[in-house]
């Protein structure tokens, strides 16, 4: 049965499209049919992120009733599927968001995962995009705004009946001036899956339109989300370690010849 | 100190602003908040509860010396300060959590000049020296109880007169011990003593620290609330507003055709009409009213008298458009969302 689940966050710049992104990608690594909606149809960037801006077909046209779900879907990294929602703001208004349900209808037909990418807040397309779903990952940084909004989220998307798998703490910094997870798991009463860094990689990948789970394996952002993927479907995650070489070390062995 | 660090009102560096003026500004405006000074590794806070300096620590430093230590650390140019504000009642709950800190309550302040009296300190030479008016002369002047100032008296509501150290400007809220009469003497003893002693004393105050995990006094402390009920309500109705089912939507078109056509047949003269109502569910719902109206004949009077089908097309689109708003009497604005076609035989 195919598991559509909705990443939300409440604030918008948690990094809720990174991860969606990147744990689509995670999941396709492990060989599930996993496909990617960008549900953000006014602020989409999930195509950016992973690389695949200026598809021809995206979300808006198959809401807007000038194109069909299957002509929207793109094949991303590592095999996931993606469909995005298309950065052009014209047609916006013609959006039908009742028929977001009839789309996903669709895509979980040959699908394991259907991850859904929540547009930030709690207007009509972000509860469309989380009541649409049965299952929801909150995402939030350990600051004070960040966890007040991922809490709205939270009880709202209990009243609708969406069963919430856990929060996973972004930019996680080790500041003992943020909140720590114990706190973010008490006040949200929902538990912590994953604790993500601050990772100047990151951004570094977004720069280059890949996702970091591809560009950098090695970095603590694609381990952490790597072993969320793996928790999600009840699989073993070894965490891959940085080299541990050093850049002079590196440098003489090529100087020597050896690799 | 335990607070919650969110997003500052205000940043700067030590040189870019006057850290005395800023402390008098918070003062005059009965902040309610704190400051984080950081210079180097070491951070420092100061705690105001309606301008008035409450707790403080700075690094292993706690109280008094805690804000002498920031004064100090705002005379290095690459100290970096921040101003974060929060609501009174975080201020009330962080003042308790942060008991070791306050160097407002009579307690703590105090209780350090008694403990330097009973070690037979330095206090014996200094008291007399009291007098002086100006302070400012030495870096020492600090360890005064007094919250921030020195050469600005201002930070203390009326320094003239007390030189109180601890002086509260109008602590209604505050129990204030102040009832001390002497103190004038006592403050400045205490100039001197140097830290030496103290720092054993912060260290285990520092190790009592503890940290709240009730749900509820994690809530106070940042200042968090749990959305009610009506408020989840209001956000989900607005949700089932924008998505409104198809058989919903005939409902709707149904339901206005018949009103219209009801209250435009009420016109005189109006033999008949044919209203056809047309809704568009996108993200907001707007709509088309096209009108078939069938008039009797116009007099000859009327005639002459101009354009008598222009007004009657214009009394027919205001009946509609009041028959909208009564629909929607929530929300009347949507009258603009429609487009209404009259056509008149």
């Amino acid at each position: 049965m195919t598991r559509v689940i909705s990443v939300a966050s409440g604030k918008g710049g948690v990094g809720k499209t990174t991860i969606a992104a990147n744990l689509g990608v995670a999941l396709a690594t492990y060989g599930e049919e996993t496909v990617v909606l960008d549900a953000d149809i006014a602020m989409a960037n999930l195509e950016l992120i992973l690389g695949m801006e200026g598809k021809s077909v995206t979300l808006h046209d198959v809401l807007s009733g000038n194109a069909l779900i299957d002509d929207a879907i793109y094949e991303g990294p590592s095999g996931v599927k993606v469909v995005p929602a298309g950065i052009s703001l014209e047609g916006l208004r013609k959006v039908k968001l009742e028929k977001l349900e009839e789309v996903l209808e669709r895509l979980i037909e040959d699908t394991d995962i259907l991850l859904i990418d929540a547009p930030a807040g709690l207007e009509k397309d972000a509860l469309a995009a989380i009541a649409a779903a049965d299952e929801m990952i909150l995402i939030t940084t350990p600051e004070v705004p960040s966890i007040s909004d991922a809490l709205k989220t939270k009880i709202v998307a209990n009243k609708l009946g969406v069963n919430i798998i856990g929060v996973v703490i972004n930019r996680e910094s080790h500041d003992k001036t943020f909140l720590t997870d114990n706190e973010v798991e008490t006040i949200l009463e929902v538990p912590v899956i994953s604790v993500i860094p601050e990772d100047p990689e990151v951004s570094r990948a977004a720069a280059f339109g890949e996702p970091i789970v591809v560009k950098n394996p090695k970095s603590p952002t694609s381990n952490a989300i790597m072993k969320l993927g793996a928790d999600l479907i009840g699989e073993e995650y070894q965490p891959i370690e940085p080299d541990k070489k050093g850049v002079i070390s590196k440098l003489i062995e090529g100087l020597l010849g050896r690799r | 100190m335990e607070l919650p660090i969110t997003k500052p009102s205000k940043v700067s560096y030590a040189d870019e602003l006057d850290f005395s003026k800023l402390l008098e500004k918070l003062s005059k405006d009965r902040h309610n908040g704190f400051i984080r000074v950081t210079h180097g590794s070491e951070e420092g806070y100061i705690l105001f509860k309606e301008g008035r300096q409450v707790a403080a620590s700075y690094d292993r430093f706690l109280k008094a010396d805690a804000v002498e230590k920031i004064k100090y650390a705002m005379g290095e140019s690459d100290s970096l300060i921040e101003v974060f504000d929060l609501k009174l009642s975080q201020i009330d709950y962080l003042t308790d959590i942060n008991k070791p800190y306050l160097i407002d309550s009579h307690s703590d302040v105090y209780n350090m000049i008694d403990e330097l009296k009973k070690s037979g300190i330095e206090l014996k030479s200094e008291p007399e020296p009291v007098s002086e008016p100006e302070p400012v002369s030495e870096p020492e002047p600090v360890s005064e109880p007094e919250p921030v100032s020195e050469p600005e008296p201002v930070s203390e509501p009326e320094p003239v007169s007390e030189p109180e150290p601890v002086s509260e400007p109008e602590p209604v809220s505050e129990p204030e011990p102040v009832s001390e009469p002497e103190p004038v003497s006592e403050p400045e003893p205490v100039s001197e003593p140097e830290p030496v002693s103290e720092p054993e004393v912060k260290k285990v105050v520092n190790s009592e620290l503890e940290e709240p995990v009730d749900r509820s006094e994690l809530m106070k402390k940042y200042g968090l609330k749990d959305v009610e009920e009506e408020e989840v309500e209001n956000i989900l109705e607005s949700y089932k507003g924008g998505v409104l089912s198809s058989s919903d939507i005939e409902k709707i078109e149904l339901t206005l055709m018949n009103k219209i056509k009801k209250s435009v047949l009420g016109i005189p003269k109006i033999k008949g009409t044919e209203v056809m109502v047309f809704l568009d569910n996108a993200r907001e719902l707007t709509g088309t009213i096209n009108m078939i109206v069938e008039y009797e004949s116009m007099g000859f009077f009327s005639r002459i008298m101009g354009n008598p089908m222009e007004n009657l097309r214009k009394q027919i689109i205001n009946i509609t458009e009041i028959e909208i708003k009564k629909s929607f009497r929530e929300y009347p604005e949507i009258v603009e969302n429609f487009e209404i076609n009259v056509e008149i035989h």
